[in-house]
């Protein structure tokens, strides 16, 4: 174990940034390593056995559901309780599992698909929330965690791919924190927009890119001459990605046109459908993480009305998404996550809104690794404790990483003197949820 | 220079001469033209106990700048933009002995100073607030312009933004703890991120092996703000949609919360979502109105300052039994503020200090004026380590924010010193800046040689200054004053928020929340290709310009020196400008202007601060 600490086998990639930090502070790439070691033991075992047989990367595809859904009127129905609401349930074959009525073709598909019930966090705010779902931490201004298809864009991504690792679908981009910008995700605005600044207002031909390419090159050459190689490295680098992608038949993938009318039809004409359409797109062409923004779950006011809206959208988006992946034999190996930032109050307000509820929420998972049809914890009758089997955040993203292959307790020196794990050491795998 | 049009060949002389001059005059004697005697000994201190500290270390300083670099470096540090080249021939054509004090001087009066503050403290204050700043920063960079333009001290910025109260429709320092409505851990970690220059939020979650502070610390420091609440809305005081901060006693609140829930309505609402509310509120049975009467009334006699409510709380049995009894939606708000009351109850400052409640001023406001008490030497220190990492690359404590636990310190002394400085001159913002960018360790270069190891140590200690990339203002002013040195302020405004949208949308999100700085990624790299900024700009399209580009009867350096004035703030070298000039094609010749700007755009040197 000692010998292949992870920490010493990429202190190379390390952004330079971090790596001028540890200079600067004299800490070598070594001693990182060496600290924590025992305390993640237990994960990184685990995680070892995982890593011994890995064939091809996975891919992660993450739908967000940007405010917050409402756990009762989507995943976690209590139809007929003080806090059921107007919506009825689906059953399914699986005990006690139910689906709300405006998820019809999930609940078809549920022999494919799992489900917490019970994940739970004291985050009850918007902005804290979406980070800790997105990095697995508890958000602290003086460590820049990484949104999690950072981690798998760091970890799984080519960086010989045409096209970037990290694709986000509309919303605000997350950061990849002390990643380095380098994976960060690369936004596109809505699903079927073209890359912005892919081709200049009036586009060159190939012998005058060269030339200016050339041109600059003299200019970078001197300046590496006069010391600056390391600023003149990143330029380059990323000048030499950007042409790439410019030029890569591959970034047809943004364009939605090629696809029939019928298959786009079924994935639905709303922003989660087209983007997933395009997700499924981008992996084929070598993306290894895609996020999708889906907004409009913070239900405060008439909960009922918008989440049957929501619902209609992210129903024929999701259901389309797994047939699609599995006909071309995708499914397997790419993991497809559904989640927000909290669940909705149980109780119903006065205005018929759900508000913030971080104490029992769900989240749903299908794809690579996960076995199929599993329903992990469950929530009372009123829907407003969880009766077993809690799940933490940090427990969630132990399992994601896990379940992609990726060694969450990699080390990376985040702040001058604060090592971070790629995953919170605190969380556990949930087990059930592995094939 | 007869071929140059006019306002070139100004440029042109002030070059030939800058060149002369750079060579035989390096860097500024710190004495040059001293505003005041103060400044001056501080400078001589500074210069001083950093030389020794070479000395003592076996380091030897970097050479120093030029002059038109040192003025690149000044201006975008200080007014957050690369000077053009007409500003770039004034300050040469200035003596040589007191132009760079000069500069200094007429740098910090200038509004744009006040316009880069502005920019380092709304990042600083609510950059943490993530997608939710966007709204606010519209609200707080304004005002911190305007008041950094008026010249307000460090005390007096902390305590506005600190205590803010208060409600209005225009931009004020109360978008700052707005920002953080839903999270008042966060803005305790912010605040004492920013004003004290401590990193106190790690022990949220556990006392941890690596900090100093426990987690009792935390939440009794976040006990300043809990009887802050933020409302943005429709607020009745001022007849519409607008910000507001008041302070009231949790007991209070929730007693206000639970009227509004009775109500049905809520100014915490958006005015459209409100709109589109409709249906019946859930109706209540009798037992659960009884329950939520009680509570309501249990609350109104504490508000008095009796607190009956908390002998109540007390009694296990008697609350268990009342929040059995309540509705689902008053159930909740009353276990928040259970959770509230039992965590952050009670304040007391990170000294340990316990905090008295005085009538007429609210917890914030005490905390405020604790922060800028004269015996708390968090607070200056803080405050001079910041203006020196933001000139210097690197503070005296590193990290910046971790005075408590940063183990990377040097020269506690001149800390010392600088802090004391800053407290006997009431916390002149502008103090400090003056005094930093006269010492000698800012006016030297890059280090040289490849050993990256001993590079880091030289700049560590001040011998040698790190390159660092554009923040994204510098970027976007930079690029818009060059495509744009006659347009209109505010339509510059708007542009340069349009840039600055379109950057974060590129590089969103910080390796380190100290450094604002971009680092190139492809859709940067994109950006800089392909979008607007490679553009060449209208002073070097026009016929003259390029007439001159390809007139062969002067030299490659004097032909392509305005263009590099124009985009590195500096003159070519001679091999560099025949390299170039070799390359351009004299049969296409617009097409060959176009490459060159666009190379000079696209090279690491434009984006980087020297």
């Amino acid at each position: 174990m000692s010998s292949s600490l992870p920490s010493a086998r990429w202190t190379g990639q390390l952004t330079r940034r971090a790596l001028l930090a540890q200079l600067a502070g004299g800490i070598g790439a070594a001693s990182i390593g060496s600290g924590l070691l025992g305390l993640l033991q237990r994960h990184a075992c685990a995680q070892e056995a995982a890593l011994g047989d890995a064939p091809t990367p996975r891919r992660l595809i993450l739908i967000w559901l940007e405010g917050g859904p409402s756990q009762l009127d989507t995943f976690d129905p209590k139809p007929g309780t003080v806090n059921g609401g107007p919506f009825r349930a689906l059953p399914t074959d699986r005990a006690g599992w139910s689906f709300s009525e405006h998820l019809p073709q999930l609940r078809e598909r549920a022999d494919r698909l799992a489900v917490i019930r019970s994940l739970h966090s004291k985050e009850g705010s918007h902005a804290r929330a979406r980070l800790l779902l997105h990095t697995g931490y508890t958000p602290n201004p003086s460590v820049a965690f990484p949104t999690f298809g950072s981690v798998v864009s760091h970890e799984l991504g080519d960086p010989a791919a045409e096209l970037p690792s990290f694709v986000q679908i509309n919303g605000a981009p997350g950061s990849a924190g002390y990643l380095g910008v380098a994976h960060a995700p690369f936004l596109v605005a809505r699903p079927g927009s073209p890359v912005a600044n892919l081709a200049a207002a009036r586009p060159l031909d190939a012998i005058r890119t060269d030339r200016r390419d050339s041109l600059r090159e003299l200019l970078d050459a001197d300046y590496a001459r006069r010391g600056a190689e390391v600023e003149v490295n990143s330029n380059r680098e990323q000048q030499r990605r950007a042409r790439r992608l410019m030029e890569s038949v591959r970034s047809r993938a943004f364009n939605l046109d090629a696809e029939p009318d019928r298959l786009r039809e079924a994935y639905g004409p709303s922003t989660v459908g087209q983007g997933a359409l395009l997700a499924r797109r981008l992996l084929e062409e070598g993306v290894s993480a895609v996020e999708i923004h889906f907004d409009g779950w913070d239900t405060h006011i008439d909960n009922f009305p918008k989440t049957e809206a929501l619902c209609r959208e992210l129903d024929p988006a999701l259901s389309t998404l797994l047939d699609d992946l599995e006909q071309r034999g995708l499914l397997s190996e790419t993991l497809v996550v559904c989640m927000g930032e909290f669940g909705r109050t149980p109780a119903i307000s006065a205005r018929r809104g759900r508000d913030h509820w971080p104490h029992n929420y769900c989240a749903l998972l299908a794809g690579a690794g996960v076995k199929a049809g599993t329903v992990v914890g469950s929530t009372d009758d009123r829907g407003e404790s969880i009766v077993a089997r809690p799940v933490t955040v940090p427990d969630l993203f132990a399992t994601l990483a896990h379940l992609l292959r990726i060694d969450g307790t990699k080390r990376f020196q985040a702040t001058s003197r604060r090592p971070a794990t790629l995953v919170d050491p605190e969380g556990a795998i949930v087990r059930e949820l592995l094939a | 220079m007869r071929a140059w049009p006019s306002r070139l060949s100004a440029l042109a002389a002030a070059v030939s001469l800058a060149l002369t001059v750079a060579t035989a005059s390096p860097s500024l004697a710190p004495d040059a033209a001293p505003p005041s005697t103060a400044v001056d000994a501080l400078v001589t201190r500074f210069d001083a106990m950093v030389a020794a500290a070479w000395e003592e270390q076996g380091l030897v300083a970097a050479t120093p700048l030029d002059d038109s670099t040192w003025l690149r470096r000044l201006s975008l540090d200080l007014r957050g933009c690369a000077p053009t080249p007409a500003e770039i021939a004034r300050f040469l054509a200035r003596p040589a002995a007191t132009r760079r004090a000069e500069e200094i001087e007429a740098q910090l009066t200038d509004p744009r100073f006040a316009d880069e503050l502005s920019f380092q403290w709304n990042e600083l204050l609510v950059g943490e607030a993530g997608k939710d700043a966007e709204k606010t920063t519209r609200w707080l960079r304004p005002w911190l312009a305007e008041r950094f333009r008026e010249g307000i001290t460090f005390p007096q910025l902390t305590t506005e933004l600190i205590a803010a109260s208060g409600a209005a429709r225009t931009p004020g320092a109360f978008a700052f703890p707005i920002s953080f409505r839903d999270s008042i851990e966060t803005l305790a970690g912010v605040s004492a991120r920013a004003f004290l220059g401590l990193q106190i939020q790690c022990a949220q979650c556990h006392d941890h092996p690596y900090d100093h502070w426990t987690r009792e610390q935390f939440n009794r420091f976040v006990g300043f703000f809990v009887e802050m609440r933020g409302d943005h809305g429709l607020l009745s005081e001022i007849g519409g949609p607008g910000f507001r901060v008041i302070d009231r006693s949790p007991e209070w609140d929730l007693a206000d919360r639970l009227r509004e829930l009775e109500a049905g309505a809520s100014s915490m609402d958006k005015p459209s979502m409100r709109a589109g509310a409709e249906g019946p509120a859930q109706r209540r049975t009798p037992a659960e109105l009884a329950a939520v009467a009680q509570l309501r009334a249990l609350l109104r006699e504490s508000v008095g300052g009796e607190r009956p409510i908390l002998a109540f709380l007390a009694d296990g049995e008697a609350l268990e039994s009342l929040r059995g009894r309540l509705p689902g939606d008053a159930r909740d708000l009353l276990d928040r503020y259970l959770e509230r009351r039992e965590k952050f109850g009670v304040a007391a400052h990170l000294d340990d200090a316990p905090y008295e409640a005085q009538r007429g001023q609210s917890r914030r406001a005490a905390l405020a004026e604790w922060i800028i008490a004269p015996g708390n030497r968090w607070f200056t220190l803080a405050q001079s380590n910041r203006i020196v990492s933001l000139l210097l690359g690197h503070g005296l404590v590193d990290p910046v924010d971790d005075l408590a636990d940063g183990s990377d310190r040097i020269l506690p002394e001149l800390h010392a010193a600088l802090a004391a400085a800053l407290a006997e001159q009431g916390g002149d913002v502008r103090l400090l800046y003056r005094v930093v960018a006269r010492t000698r360790a800012y006016a030297l270069g890059a280090a040289s040689g490849a050993d990256s190891e001993a590079r880091a140590r030289s700049e560590r200690w001040f011998a040698a200054h790190p390159r660092r990339s554009f923040t994204p203002e510098q970027l976007a002013n930079t690029v818009l004053r060059l495509g744009n040195a006659d347009i209109a302020a505010e339509h510059l405004d708007e542009q340069r928020a349009q840039l600055l949208r379109e950057l974060e949308r590129c590089s969103p999100g910080r390796a380190d929340a100290n450094d604002r700085t971009l680092e190139v990624n492809i859709p940067l790299a994109l950006l800089l290709r392909n979008g607007d900024a490679a553009v060449i700009p209208a002073a070097l399209r026009d016929d003259a310009s390029l007439h001159a580009l390809f007139d062969a009867r002067h030299s490659e350096v004097e032909r392509i020196t305005p263009w590099f004035l124009a985009t590195l703030s500096r003159p070519p070298q001679p091999e560099e400008a025949r390299a170039l000039v070799a390359a351009l094609d004299a049969a296409h010749p617009r097409a060959s202007a176009d490459d060159l700007y666009w190379a000079l755009v696209n090279s690491a040197e434009f984006h980087t601060n020297p």
